[in-house]
């Protein structure tokens, strides 16, 4: 795997190499994301332009505003695909909603990089993604590592927090923390909150965790959302220093929260990533260089230790983000 | 004296249908004056304006001999004109106090500063009202939509008596009710006349029409047809007048 | 109705004793009130940590957010309309208010009056619309709702505003003689509602028009402004509970209160109020509000399937309408 990884790197970077003595500016990508108004699609939309900008070549930044408008992202990629462009780099909302149109892509020989979120079909020219179950696998080490180094044991109950009902990169990290917690026959799963991706219910819900089980030592949310509010309720009990919380995710307040040590870690993906190489595999796609039908953009947790880091800087502010040469989650 | 309630030479036309072609109308203060007429003869719109929800296009209102504007429900109900709609106009979730004071509720300082509604004088006033006019509401029913139609009646009536109305615009108040209770609202209508209101009573029962009256004005095709008093017309004389089976 | 009477249940022309009136027909929320104590009863059975200090407390906090939210939008209700934009409005104020202060480096009093003014301004809007216009409120706030939720992700492009003053958060935190500040400052704001409602020509007025518009203008009710400011209100008091919820997660989000238009207006149902307007009360409301919160403390606390907790809420409020009916139908054959 690693071996075709960097064959694929090595012919990328010919190509683009080669090119750039030549001319992509009449090279056009379109990237569609999930949801025109979120942090995370932002970045994508960062590492997108960035690659852009390297390359030469001039991208579209395209999505509906809502996740949850699955017919509008249908028709932007239709619409797309009648332009003819040089290639799409798109993130499914819907996995089934979204195969059809996809394979039409495909077979109207644009090349289609499928990000963060797969679609039902094998036709495409790769899928670039976060492994959400790693990244659960990862909550769950981080976690009992956590109450190792606080309680000198690994015994206790713990609790986790899902978004949304529903959501399969959801599903994908709950399944991945609650299968890694098994290899610690000391930690239980006491409880499973279902929320509906809004910080003030996780608030509430985490504070009657905590209440109902007072002696709770480690929470688990899935998303920004949730780990808002999970830090705050933590927070409020005064709970900082006996509950492990690890959340996934960004946000403003999560990273507060770690800095004062309310959220222990974070569990953070690279979107940024998503977008850059989203951009120059369409492109050396169009230009005959296969790939992998799957690269892990890879999980990086974030802690008090290492959030000042320059590698994390770029993680947490896309802005900072410092290119490295990138062959797939190691 | 001029009459109480004066209407002349009332033109109304709703695009091109016209409506009303020039009534003349007069009300003395303490009779019942029925107006009757097929449906589309132009009753309702004639005494919409005098209730305030239509304006003329031409002619005069006068009260008590003086031009008026009635131009809004509210300001007929400040010249003393009341209507008492054949729909029951009652917000049906309110007392029957709340009802009677509703738009004009008396008010009283809490602190000294803060207008609130002062419920006990609406429901002594309403207690004593109730007792006036000899009914059978029971005065403390939380919500009128639990009264009967008659009674609903009544309340309106009511209503109209307490804030001393000059003139009480009856607009079919029984198409809805039971025999008995039909004599109970006639009975009020009286009543109201003899406390020296002026009643303009429409309606399409001629027996309940004769019984009722001092005077009765006939309306075919938007105008005044015949005028007569009650007792020296009857039910065919009428008839022939609304149906326009006398030339003209 | 602000009569303070208590023989409520007379049959026509019959005087009943006060004692039978009652056994005819209490009001719903006395049903409300006794089903909460019942579940409070079953929880302190059940839980060992629900009657702890720290729980009530919780459920003060929690509760007195949303009660907000459903006070606000009892207003439209007794009106026959219908705000489903507040959960939106509650998201938006929340994201101008918390832009204000972190983007805009404004103090907390200048963001404050801006995102009321700006509340205020959405439902006086939202009244005019409905009352001149003609549309029907349920599509003028509906458009809001999607509408202002747009505009608070578009804002804020879609992230949460974090850098509030610790002093926000601190206050709704605090407690005044052991009673939470944010449940003491939702008393208030249901008091002064409740004084409106109840005693004032205003309130009486929502009620009359929401009986019988007609009726209401005939006697001369200037019925376009009594729907402005009840439309203002609802949006007011969504606009506060926005701002508390910043206050209560030290951030601005722009998916604060999704959704929660809708238990807004169950908790004003359950409590007693129609949908077809000139009923419903403000104490009603705020035990709905209550009855809500506990189930989800309870189900927290027992740790009762987050999906089966969904489906108690919806079979308590088909329970509550149907009861309702059931005892309307019930005084019609009565009447």
């Amino acid at each position: 795997m690693k071996k075709v990884l960097l064959i694929a790197a090595a012919t990328l970077g010919c190509t683009v190499i080669g090119a750039q003595a030549g001319d992509f500016s009449k090279a056009k990508i379109d990237v569609i994301v999930k949801a025109t108004t979120s942090q995370y699609w932002g970045t994508v939309f960062d590492g997108a332009r960035q690659a852009a900008k390297d390359l030469g070549l001039s991208i579209a930044t395209l999505g509906a505003p809502s996740e949850l408008d699955v017919a509008q992202e249908v028709q932007i990629l239709e619409n797309a695909t009648a332009a003819k462009p040089t290639g799409i780099v798109i993130a499914a909302t819907n996995a089934q909603a979204l195969a059809q149109p996809v394979d039409a892509a495909t077979k109207a020989g644009i090349p289609v990089v499928v990000i963060d979120s797969d679609a039902n079909t094998k036709n495409y020219v790769t899928f670039l993604a976060t492994n959400n179950e790693t990244g659960g696998q990862k909550a769950a080490i981080e976690m009992a590592r956590c109450i190792k180094a606080r309680t000198g044991g690994d015994t206790g109950k713990v609790a986790y927090l899902t978004a949304l009902a529903g959501a399969q990169s959801l599903n994908d990290r709950d399944k991945g923390f609650v299968e890694q917690l098994k290899s610690y026959p000391g930690l239980s799963i006491v409880e499973h909150r279902v929320g509906n991706n809004e910080a003030s219910r996780a608030l509430s819900d985490s504070e009657d965790l905590l209440t109902a089980h007072p002696d709770l030592v480690g929470i688990f949310a899935d998303n920004e959302l949730e780990g808002d509010g999970a830090g705050t309720a933590v927070s409020e009990k005064g709970l900082g220093s006996k509950v492990c919380l690890v959340a996934f995710d960004t946000s403003d307040q999560e990273i507060k929260f770690v800095r004062s040590g309310i959220i222990d870690a974070l569990i953070v993906q690279n979107p940024y990533m998503m977008g850059y190489a989203g951009v120059w595999y369409a492109l050396a796609a169009a230009h005959g260089v296969v790939f992998p039908k799957y690269v892990d953009t890879g999980v990086s947790v974030v802690t008090k230790d290492n959030i000042d880091s320059p590698q994390m800087g770029g993680l947490l502010d896309p802005k900072k983000y410092v290119l490295s040469p990138f062959l797939g989650a190691q | 004296m001029a009459p109480l309630l004066e209407v002349e030479g009332l033109v109304k036309s709703f695009g091109p249908v016209d409506v009303l072609h020039g009534v003349d109308l007069s009300l003395a203060a303490g009779e019942v004056l029925a107006l009757v007429g097929d449906n589309g003869a132009g009753k309702s719109t004639l005494i919409k304006h005098v209730a305030g929800v239509y304006r003329p296009d031409a002619g005069e209102i006068r009260l008590e001999g003086q031009p008026v504007r009635v131009e809004t429900p509210g300001q007929a109900r400040a010249l003393g004109i009341e209507t008492v709609y054949q729909d029951l106009a009652l917000a049906d979730e309110l007392s029957v106090g709340a009802n009677i004071f509703l738009g004009r509720e008396p008010v009283k300082h809490l602190f000294g500063f803060l207008p609130i509604i002062d419920n006990r004088r609406i429901r002594m006033e309403t207690d004593a009202l109730l007792a006036r006019i000899e009914s059978k509401i029971p005065p403390r029913a939380r919500s009128v939509s639990r009264l009967s139609g008659g009674q609903r009646q009544a309340v309106s009536i009511a209503r109209a008596l307490y804030w001393r109305a000059k003139v009480v615009i009856m607009d079919e108040p029984t198409a809805a009710l039971a025999v008995m209770e039909r004599e109970h609202v006639i009975g009020l209508a009286r009543r109201l006349a003899s406390e020296g209101v002026g009643v303009i009573y429409i309606g399409h029962n001629l027996i309940e029409i004769l019984e009722v009256a001092d005077r009765v004005s006939v309306m075919y095709r938007g105008r005044i047809v015949h005028m007569t008093k009650a007792e020296e017309t009857n039910q065919q004389e009428l008839i022939k007048y609304m149906t326009g089976f006398t030339g003209k | 109705m602000g009569e303070g009477t208590l023989s409520k249940a007379q049959e026509p022309g019959v005087r009943v004793s006060m004692f039978e009136g009652l056994r005819h027909r209490l009001p719903l929320e006395t049903y409300v009130l006794a089903l909460t104590v019942l579940v409070w009863i079953l929880l302190a059975v059940f839980s060992k940590y629900f009657w702890t200090t720290g729980n009530i407390t919780d459920i003060l906090r929690q509760v007195s957010i949303d009660a907000i939210l459903a006070f606000g939008s009892l207003f439209p209700i007794v009106l026959a309309g219908i705000d489903l934009s507040v959960g939106s409005v509650a998201g938006l104020a929340g994201v101008i208010f918390s832009m204000l202060i972190a983007d805009a480096g404004q103090g907390i009093l200048v963001a404050l009056v801006v995102t009321v003014v700006v509340g205020l301004i959405i439902g006086m809007v939202n009244g005019w619309a409905s009352e001149r216009l003609g549309i029907p409120p349920f599509i003028v706030t509906l458009a809001g709702l999607q509408g202002y939720r747009g505009l608070a992700l578009l804002l804020s492009g879609g992230l949460t505003i974090a850098g509030m003053p610790p002093g926000l958060q601190k206050f709704a935190l605090s407690s005044v003689l052991h009673v939470p500040s944010l449940f003491l400052l939702m008393l208030a704001f249901g008091l002064a509602a409740h004084f409106l409602l109840a005693y004032t020509r205003t309130g009486r007025y929502m009620y009359a028009i929401g009986s019988n518009i007609e009726s209401a203008r005939r006697v001369g009710i200037r019925v376009t402004l009594v729907v402005i400011i009840s439309y203002a209100l609802a949006s007011l008091y969504a606009t506060i509970s926005g701002l508390l919820l910043v206050a209560r997660l030290s951030m601005g989000a722009p998916t604060a209160a999704t959704g929660s238009e809708l238990a807004a207006i169950a908790a004003a149902v359950v409590g007693g109020a129609s949908l077809f307007g000139g009923r419903g009360t403000i104490l009603g409301c705020f035990i709905g509000a209550l009855l809500f919160t506990t189930i989800g403390n309870g189900a927290n606390l027992l740790g009762v399937n987050s999906f089966w907790q969904m489906v108690i809420e919806g079979l308590l409020i088909a329970f509550v309408v149907y009861f309702d009916n059931l005892q309307k139908r019930r005084q019609a054959g009565l009447g």
